[in-house]
Order: C-alpha cells, then sequence, then structure tokens
C-alpha cells in the first residue's frame, strides 16, 4: 500500500539523493537533530541490531539508542548525536564501527562504540536498513525504495550505486552481506535478491522461487548462503547463489537476520518471539516467552544476546552446539 | 426574679411559650416531611476541583475524550482450576454480559468494548499485505476449531493485557457511560445496582463477573455510606444512656435528646429544600449537628438543674438558664457556623455542599437546643432527685474540681505551659510526614478487603495497565493532529515520561502510528518509527482506534499508566510533564494536563493543598475574632483559641502516623475540630470571667466554673467522642478515618479547654484577690 505512493516519489528521490552526493558535508540541523537522552530503560527499548566490536557488543535501536558492553560487565549507553531510529551497526575492525538509520542518518565510531559522529544525513531520504564492510574503508549500505549507497573512504563521502542495481520497481533493500569467497549479496522485499561477484560495482538479480520479502541474509564458513523472510521462508544456497532451495522447518513466523555459530550452526531469529537453532537442513524452532519480536543477535563468551521489542533478550545456547 | 430585668430575646421567647411551641412543632412536621425525602447521592463532577486548570482543561475536552473519563469495566472471569477464557460457554458468558451491559441505562451504547465487539481487530503481515479481521472469527460456532481460531487472532491482536488477562481466564468489556441520562445526571446509586444485578445474573460456580470503575465506587460508597445509619441509632442509645447518668433525669435527658433529633430533622429538611442530596461525606453532617446540639442541651438542662436547686420554679429555672447561656451559646454556634463556611473557599463542590448543611446545622441549633429545650423544660421541669443532686453536690466540696482548680495556681501553670509546648513541638515534629492525597492502593474509600478492591487487585495483578491513568492532552491547530512535528513531540513526551519513576507505561496515538507503519511495510520493526512523509501518516493514522483521534484531529491524548496514585507520585509525574510543555510547546502542539483518574486526583490533592493552609488560617481568624468581638479581649482569644491550635497540630501527628492523608474526606473534619472545640472554651471562659467579676480568686472561680459548666464540658466531650467512635466501623474508610480524627478532637479540644485555658488565664487574667 505504501509502496504505490512511493514508486510515485521515486524519480524525487534520486533527485534529491543526487544533490545530497555532490553536496559538501552537511552540518546537522541542530534543530531537528538532538542527542539522544540518556536512559535506563535503554535496554529495554526498541533494539533493532547487534554486532561484536571485538569482544565488545554494540546494539543499536529506536531514539539514536546505542549501547555496548565489555565480557563481564554492565551494559553502558554511547554518546549518539542524535535521536533517529538506529537499524544497523556494523564494525569492520574493533575499534570502527558505523550505525545506520532513519534520515539516512550514518554514524562513525572509532573508540569501538563508545562514543558517535555523525557524518551523513538528509530528514528527506528513505531509512537506511542495514550496513556492511568488507574493510574498515570500503563499505555499502542499504535501504528502503531501492536505496545502496557505498563509500571507499571509511563513510567520509558516499556514492549511489542505485543505479547499477536491476531493482527498476525501488523495492526495499533490507539486508547487505558478503560469502567467504567474497560475493555480495542484497536481499530485499518481493523475493529480490541481488550479488555482486566484483566487489559491488556490477549487480545480479538472482531467480528464487519466491516473491515474498526477505529480510536477512546469512553467510557460514561452508559456503552456505541463507535468505530468511517472511512467514518463516527460509532459502539456501550451497553455490554462492546459482541455485536455491527452500528449507522446510517448523517455524511460521517471519524470520528476520541470522546469527552463525561454530559448526556452522545457525540462530535464526524471527517475530512474535519465535527462533531456529541448529544446522541449516535440521532446524528446532524455539519460543522465547514474552514472544518478543527478535531482529538480530550476537555472541559474547558463551552468551547470546538478541535484540528486538523489549531490548535485549539472553538466548541459551543450543543444545545441538554439545557444550 | 425580676422579669423587667430579663433581657428582651428572653421574653420575647419566654412570655409567648404555647405559641413558639405550637410553631415549632409544625415547623418539625414541615421539615421532618422533607427530611424523609432527602436522598443519597454522589456524582463525578462534584468531586473535582472544578476551577483546577486541569479540570477545566479536561472539561473542555471532554467530549473528544470519551472512553477516557468515566469508564465502568466488567471483568468475566473463568473460575475453575484450568480454565480459560477458550472455551464456549465461556464466550456465550460474554457475550450475554456484553449484550446485557451495553443496554443498561447511562451506559454509552456504542463506545462499549469488548471481544465481541467488531471494532476490536487483529492485523497480520502476509505476502499479499496487510490482513486482519474482527478478533472473534465470522465463522465462530463455538466449535474447537473456531476457539482455535479466536486464540490465534487474540495473540495477533495485541489487547493481551489490555482487554484480555495475561493468563487468558478473564476478559474486560469496557463500558464508557454518559453523565446525562434524559436530561438528568446519571443516578449512580441506580446504576451501580444495575451492574450489580449483572454481576448476580452472570456469576455462578463456573464464571465470576468482577466489575471496577468511579460508578462503582460511588454505588458502593452510598450503599456503604448509608449502613452508617445504623451507627446513628448506637449514637443516639449511648447518648442517651449517658445523659441520663449525667442528669439522673429522665425528662431532662429525653427531652435534650429530643431536641437534638429536632435538630437534625431540620437540617435534613432544610437540605432537601434548598435541593441538595446527602452524599457520602455530608453524611457525617447529621452527626456533627446532633453531638454538637446534645453538648449544647447538657449546657441548658445542667444550668437548670443548678438554678432549681437554688429553688427557683420551673420557669423561672429555664429562664435563667437561658440567661445565663444564650450569649455563648450563640457565640460559640455562631462560630462553629462561620468555622464550617471556611470550607467554602475549597472549590470542590461536595466539601462546599458539606460546609452548607453543616452551618445550617448549627444554626438550627440555637433554635432547638438553646430556646426550644428551656421552653420545653419550662413546662416540664428537672427531677426532684436531679434537682437534689444538684443541692447537694454544690453545697459539698468536690475534691476532683478543686484539684483541677490548681492548673491556674502559679507553680502548676508554668509546667502546663511548658508540657503543651512541648507537646506542640513533638506534634510539630511528627506531622512532617502528612501527606496530600490518597495513600493506599486501589480504592481508598474503601476498605482494603471490600468487594471493589479486590476487583481491583484482580484487574491490577492480571492486566497490564493500571488502573491510575494519567492523560496528557496535546492540542494541535485543527487537522494538525497529523503532523510530524506534533507526532514527533508527542514521541519524545512518552519516552521521557516511561523514564520518570512511578509511570509503568504509556500509550498515544504516535505510538500506534509508529506499530501501524511498522505494520504497512510487512511488520519490519526497522521501519517502527515516525515517518516525516505527510503522506504515510495520514495512512497510518487513518488507522486509529476511536478516542484516540477526534473528529477535528486536533487533540492527540498520551495515556501514562501510574504505579499508584500517591500524592508524591502525582506530583512528580505532573512536575515532569509540566517541565516537558515548558521547553516543547510549540505552534505544533500543546502539551495541557490532565484527565484520567490520576489527572483528576492530581488536580483536587493540589486544590486541597492550596486550600488547606488557608483555610486553617482562615478558620482560627473567625474564630479568633468572634471571641474577641464577644468578650472584648485578646486575653480571651489567647485563653481560647491557643488550646485549639495545639489539638489542630497534634491531629495533624496523629494523620501523619496513621497514614491518613488530607483529602476530600478529611480537610473539613480539620476545619470542622477548630469550629467544635471553640464551643468548650467559650463556655469555660464566659462562666470564669463571670465568677472572676463577682470579686473570686482565680482558683476559686475556676474552682467554681469547673463546678457549674466544667462538668458539663468533660461530660459532653466524652459522649461526643462515644457518638462519633461508632464511625471507625463503617465500611467506608474515610468515614472510619473521619471518626478517628473527630473522636480525638473532641477529646482533646475538652483536655485543651480545662487543662490549658486555666494555665493561660493565671498569666493573662486579673486575679482580683491579689488587686
Amino acid at each position: 500500500m505504501a509502496s504505490s505512493y512511493w514508486s510515485s516519489r521515486l524519480q524525487m528521490t534520486y533527485l534529491l539523493l543526487a544533490l545530497i552526493l555532490y553536496a559538501p558535508f552537511l552540518v546537522a540541523d541542530s534543530a531537528l537533530v538532538r542527542p539522544a537522552l540518556k536512559s535506563e530503560l535503554v535496554t529495554q527499548s526498541l533494539l533493532l541490531d547487534i554486532t561484536t566490536a571485538g569482544n565488545r557488543l554494540v546494539a543499536v535501536g529506536e531514539r539514536g539508542h546505542i549501547i555496548y558492553r565489555d565480557l563481564d560487565k554492565a551494559w553502558q549507553q554511547a554518546q549518539v548525536p542524535v535521536t533517529s531510529q538506529l537499524t544497523s551497526v556494523y564494525f569492520p575492525t574493533p575499534q570502527v564501527g558505523f550505525a545506520v538509520g532513519h534520515e539516512a542518518m550514518i554514524l562513525r565510531s572509532e573508540d569501538a562504540g563508545a562514543s558517535w559522529q555523525l557524518i551523513h544525513h538528509d530528514l528527506e531520504e528513505a531509512p537506511l536498513l542495514d550496513v556492511y564492510f568488507t574493510s574498515e574503508q570500503k563499505g555499502f549500505v542499504v535501504g528502503g525504495y531501492g536505496l545502496l549507497l557505498t563509500t571507499k573512504d571509511s563513510g567520509k563521502t558516499w556514492q549511489s550505486l542505485m543505479d547499477d542495481l536491476p531493482n527498476p520497481e525501488g523495492y526495499h533493500n533490507n539486508a547487505i552481506t558478503q560469502d567467504i569467497k567474497g560475493n555480495l549479496f542484497i536481499a530485499g522485499e518481493r523475493g529480490s535478491v541481488y550479488r555482486s561477484t566484483n566487489g559491488g560495482t556490477r549487480w545480479e538479480a538472482l531467480q528464487l522461487d519466491y516473491d515474498g520479502s526477505f529480510f536477512g541474509i546469512t553467510t557460514t564458513p561452508a559456503g552456505q548462503v541463507i535468505a530468511s523472510g517472511l512467514r518463516g521462508n527460509l532459502f539456501m544456497s550451497l553455490d554462492s547463489g546459482d541455485s536455491w532451495q527452500a528449507i522446510q522447518h517448523p517455524g511460521e513466523q517471519t524470520l528476520n537476520t541470522g546469527l552463525v555459530l561454530e559448526d556452522n550452526q545457525l540462530v535464526l531469529l524471527g517475530q512474535n518471539g519465535e527462533y531456529l537453532t541448529g544446522p541449516a537442513q535440521a532446524l528446532n524452532l524455539h519460543t522465547l516467552p514474552g514472544r518478543y519480536s527478535l531482529l538480530a543477535a550476537a555472541r559474547q563468551g558463551k552468551e547470546i544476546i538478541a535484540v528486538g521489542r523489549g531490548g535485549l533478550h539472553n538466548l541459551p545456547l543450543p543444545e545441538t552446539l554439545g557444550r | 426574679m425580676n422579669k423587667k430585668q430579663a433581657p428582651l430575646i428572653e421574653n420575647t421567647f419566654f412570655n409567648f411559650r404555647p405559641i413558639w411551641l405550637v410553631f415549632f412543632l409544625v415547623l418539625t412536621f414541615f421539615l421532618g416531611y422533607q427530611a424523609i425525602q432527602v436522598k443519597p447521592e454522589a456524582s463525578f463532577e462534584k468531586l473535582i476541583p472544578l476551577s483546577h486548570p486541569y479540570i477545566e482543561n479536561f472539561m473542555d475536552r471532554q467530549d473528544d475524550l470519551r472512553g477516557l473519563g468515566n469508564a465502568v469495566r466488567i471483568v468475566v472471569t473463568a473460575k475453575q482450576e484450568g480454565a480459560d477464557i477458550f472455551s464456549a460457554e465461556y464466550m456465550q458468558r460474554l457475550q450475554d454480559v456484553y449484550e446485557e451491559i451495553r443496554y443498561l441505562e447511562g451506559v454509552d451504547q456504542s463506545a462499549v468494548r469488548s471481544l465481541w465487539d467488531p471494532a476490536v481487530r487483529w492485523t497480520q503481515v502476509t505476502e499479499e499485505g496487510f490482513e486482519g479481521g474482527t478478533v472473534i472469527p465470522d465463522t465462530y460456532d463455538g466449535s474447537p476449531a473456531s476457539l482455535e481460531e479466536l486464540r490465534e487472532n487474540l495473540l495477533k491482536s495485541g489487547q493481551v493485557g489490555i482487554m484480555i488477562a495475561n493468563d487468558f481466564r478473564s476478559t474486560i468489556v469496557v463500558a464508557p457511560l454518559l453523565e446525562m441520562v434524559d436530561g438528568k445526571p446519571l443516578d449512580y446509586q441506580a446504576f451501580s445496582a444495575a451492574l450489580e444485578e449483572v454481576r448476580n445474573q452472570f456469576s455462578d460456580e463456573q464464571f465470576d463477573v468482577r466489575i471496577i470503575g468511579f460508578a462503582k465506587l460511588i454505588g458502593d460508597l452510598i450503599d456503604g455510606a448509608t449502613q452508617v445509619g445504623f451507627f446513628f441509632l448506637v449514637a443516639l442509645l449511648i447518648t442517651f444512656v449517658l445523659l441520663f447518668l449525667y442528669s439522673r433525669c429522665i425528662k431532662s435527658a429525653l427531652i435534650s435528646l429530643l431536641c437534638s433529633v429536632v435538630a437534625v430533622t431540620w437540617q435534613l429538611g432544610l437540605l432537601n429544600l434548598l435541593g441538595y442530596g446527602l452524599d457520602p461525606y455530608s453524611m457525617l453532617v447529621p452527626f456533627l449537628v446532633f453531638a454538637i446540639a446534645v453538648s449544647h442541651g447538657v449546657q441548658v438542662i445542667n444550668a437548670m438543674a443548678i438554678e432549681a436547686s437554688f429553688g427557683h420554679d420551673r420557669i423561672t429555672a429555664a429562664r435563667l438558664a437561658f440567661r445565663g447561656l444564650y450569649i455563648a451559646g450563640i457565640l460559640a454556634l455562631v462560630s462553629d457556623a462561620i468555622g464550617f463556611m471556611t470550607l467554602l473557599f475549597i472549590d470542590i463542590q461536595v466539601i462546599q455542599e458539606l460546609a452548607v448543611a453543616a452551618s445550617l446545622g448549627v444554626a438550627v441549633i440555637i433554635l432547638t437546643n438553646l430556646i426550644l429545650l428551656p421552653l420545653l423544660m419550662s413546662y416540664l421541669g428537672v427531677s426532684l432527685t436531679s434537682i437534689m443532686r444538684a443541692k447537694n453536690k454544690r453545697l459539698e466540696h468536690s475534691p476532683v474540681w478543686h484539684r483541677l482548680s490548681f492548673f491556674t495556681h502559679a507553680k502548676v501553670a508554668p509546667w502546663s505551659l511548658a508540657a503543651a509546648l512541648l507537646l506542640g513541638i513533638f506534634g510539630f515534629i511528627a506531622s512532617a510526614d502528612l501527606k496530600i492525597g490518597d495513600l493506599d492502593k486501589g480504592a481508598p474509600e474503601l476498605r482494603p478487603d471490600s468487594r471493589y478492591n479486590l476487583d481491583n487487585a484482580y484487574v491490577t495483578d492480571n492486566y497490564a495497565t493500571s488502573a491510575d491513568v494519567l492523560v496528557v492532552m496535546v492540542e494541535t491547530p485543527e487537522q494538525g493532529c497529523v503532523g510530524y512535528e506534533a507526532l514527533e513531540a508527542v514521541d519524545r513526551l512518552e519516552w521521557q515520561m516511561q523514564n520518570v519513576a512511578g509511570v509503568q507505561g504509556t500509550l498515544s496515538p504516535a505510538y500506534i502510528t509508529k506499530r501501524v507503519i511498522a505494520g504497512f511495510n510487512e511488520g519490519n520493526l526497522k521501519w517502527e518509527t515516525l515517518a516525516r512523509n505527510q503522506f504515510v501518516l495520514n495512512q497510518a493514522m487513518s488507522n486509529l482506534p476511536a478516542g484516540m483521534i477526534n473528529n477535528r484531529c486536533d487533540l492527540l491524548p498520551v495515556i501514562l499508566y501510574l504505579e499508584d496514585h500517591k500524592a508524591n507520585t502525582l506530583v512528580e509525574v505532573t512536575k515532569a510533564v509540566e517541565n516537558f510543555a515548558i521547553e516543547n510547546n510549540s505552534e505544533h502542539a500543546r502539551f495541557m494536563l490532565a484527565a484520567g483518574s490520576a489527572g483528576i486526583e492530581a488536580a483536587t490533592n493540589e486544590e486541597i493543598a492550596r486550600a488547606q493552609t488557608f483555610m486553617l488560617i482562615f478558620v482560627y481568624a473567625v474564630v479568633a475574632s468572634l471571641v474577641f468581638i464577644t468578650f472584648r479581649s485578646w486575653r480571651a482569644v489567647v485563653c481560647i483559641v491557643a488550646p485549639l491550635g495545639l489539638t489542630s497540630v497534634l491531629c495533624q501527628a496523629l494523620m501523619a502516623q496513621l497514614g491518613i492523608g488530607v483529602k476530600v474526606a478529611t480537610l473539613p473534619v480539620i476545619a470542622l475540630g477548630v469550629g467544635i472545640g471553640v464551643d468548650y472554651g467559650i463556655y469555660i471562659y464566659s462562666r470564669l470571667r463571670q465568677y472572676l467579676g463577682e470579686g473570686k480568686s482565680l482558683q476559686d472561680a475556676y474552682y467554681h466554673t469547673l463546678r457549674s459548666t466544667g462538668k458539663a464540658v468533660s461530660f459532653t466531650g466524652l459522649t461526643l467522642a462515644i457518638g462519633v467512635g461508632t464511625w471507625v466501623f463503617s465500611p467506608i474508610k474515610f468515614q472510619a478515618d473521619m471518626g478517628i480524627l473527630l473522636t480525638f478532637m473532641f477529646l482533646w479540644n475538652m483536655i485543651g479547654a480545662l487543662w490549658l485555658l486555666p494555665a493561660f488565664a493565671h498569666y493573662l487574667l486579673k486575679d482580683p484577690s491579689k488587686a
């Protein structure tokens, strides 16, 4: 419903985007961008992504919330200059990391997530939904309405790659990642999955026998590429995306992103508290008490911390790991 | 006795006794007929400070906030072990209750919500888009399959914890009420009784019906308060026995009791004539009127027995008693009445009506017990035994009174005052904990183990939302409620308030809009934020439930669920909202307090806090000036008023220690206590002055004062205390609180008058023997 309006607006988006990309660095509008409120409730607020920066966990979420935790320490709230919803976080090195969110906010940290600087924003732009860096310098951001940005200078300047992506309808790009062979994958709305075999300059659309949306794409050390999406639809490719097969499992809820543990074991996080654990071919279904929707998870020591509605949730390590 | 010495007022009544008696009789019949028609009543608007800015804001917006205001919640519970709502029987019972409630008189039919209401829906995202429907499937037939479908719909409806209990063993029917039915205010007692019928009709061994909400509370209050009628009989009986023991004269006892009952009758009759009803608060007035009437009656029969013992005949004794008492009596009663009138400064209608009722009541006592009583007694006379007793007592030395007369002594007075000062300091420190407002959980008007409070506790335990709701009204330009700036500010307010201690949770159109936007984006939580795009906001907000958006689109309600309604919580939360408003009010959004039960309570507390000090100062000022005008002496003012001050301080300390807050129910008591307490002092002081004028030494004068009027004072103090002490057993918590406080004040004012007044007199009054 919303997308019908948006596709008509797409041209304007392109125009705006072109303007911004060549505009000098924008100073944040102080009236519209204010620092995130420090709060004791931040660990229970809506958190949308979690990752590791070295041994540190870093999670982002609504209202400019970024929190981090060192092993066996308490969670701390980072200094963040904005209150926009932050949707994704990624650390290419233990110290340098990037967080992205609505209003095209891109934040950069050089101290493992304790403090953040605003390096890009545009109040009129579609939301950014996922961030991935292949090195400290080179990274990609995907977002709504076909958005795809890249940087080669650790975020100083950003270029649009939208013209290179075969996404004429401007479907949302929900997730981006890389497999062990260096192929880049983007998964998004209406069954769209794209691949770049040359580091992100040329993209091709992959054919999957499904037209529901994907919200996550996960790769394992064994070379598996797994796209997860609406109502528990799960597809796996063992040949870097050339061919895909559906994976059967007992879950019914929409699956968001996945976390890879040792032995290629997966934790796939889903809506309404459902999550799957185990090897891709034999996933077990679990339900989180309280049925909070889960979006992502990360591991620190023996703990798996998932984030979603209600903030942080400790998940037990899957039994199949045979600790 | 020479009639020509008699004052005009005395002759006016005593020269035409039969005419006056007939007049009083006719008046009593007329007002008695009126009194029978007095109805118990209570209304929402009378309990709240209508001119407080919070309430004015709320009243302005009442129509836009339907459903957030005055509603009752009917909880239908599956009672048996292991049973839940997923059974055909349960759903049938719920439907029956829902239908029954919808057609109750006073219920806003179109606004009633329940699982059976088509407006209660579920939503879900599928490959095809947004799916939704009524939570009870169209194909519902009570079969296990359709119950399973129902279960899934409920999980998707977002109503768990709101309309559906967390343990799936009960659901709520929410029934917003109309304030007016057919042009008349909603009759809460009848409505509550109708709800009680619903409860009886639909409760059995399988299901339970629990009911909470203001209307039910008021209904329960009226029912409980009318039980106090029984206490009136008990008080009547106790008083009669004590009166008889005191006077040893059945005639005196009966007649003073009768006159006091006449006073109550007149008071109730006048109330009805003026168009007032009797609400749970003003229910205490008849007790007070009765108690005060008895205390003045005792003065009269006491004086008559003494005069008769000097050998005067009935009529002369009655005349002399009247002559000796009428100035002090009228002064005392007028100062009572004016003292009560100070309650008019509190802008809460129940308190104002209580002030009018109590003032009327004490005013009629002037006629019934200062005039009618001696008139009647002038025919009947005091019994011989009682006269003999008075005579013997007068002639024989009284060791008790003699000992008490040492309170005027130079060696006792300083110690008394020092002790009083210490007590005052102690009381002042102990009253530091005195709180404004209600301190208990649930409905503090009722006892914690009352049916209502048990029901309320059940809802608090099994549902996510508390019953203590504060609504911030966010005003936007017309059609501006969908603007990003307004919604963004509302969203920020919500988060800031969630971070305030005492706020359990929040709900607002901004929050719902965010969820709808996520819903439009296939349920992806990464989209769950306010879009700056106006089209997205318009579309999302067209999905808002009624009550969250008004027709003119110029009001956004932000609902704060509070942990409790303690005064501190309310102060902290409202302060936080006000600070937010100062920083964030703009042309897009203005943040205004307050609706919801907690909002109204916050306003009431503020009004009471404002009025409390003001009222105390005023009541003391009135009492002091009346005393000054009568006795033309500032010394009289100190002697009479200073002991009252100690009582007030100690009363506040008592309230703090017993956890009784200053609230609609107890604030009047503080004023009443001063008003009534002054009576003792006035009677004692006027006698003391009289004896001093006769040239007696201070101690001797006080000894004689005690022998004549001190006995009456101590007797009435005890009688009144026992009379109102019966309230401690009232099912209504605040009536019990009032009972405790009044008992304390009656007793302590008596002690103050007998013990401290002479000590002050020692320093302030001239002792003729030393002149």
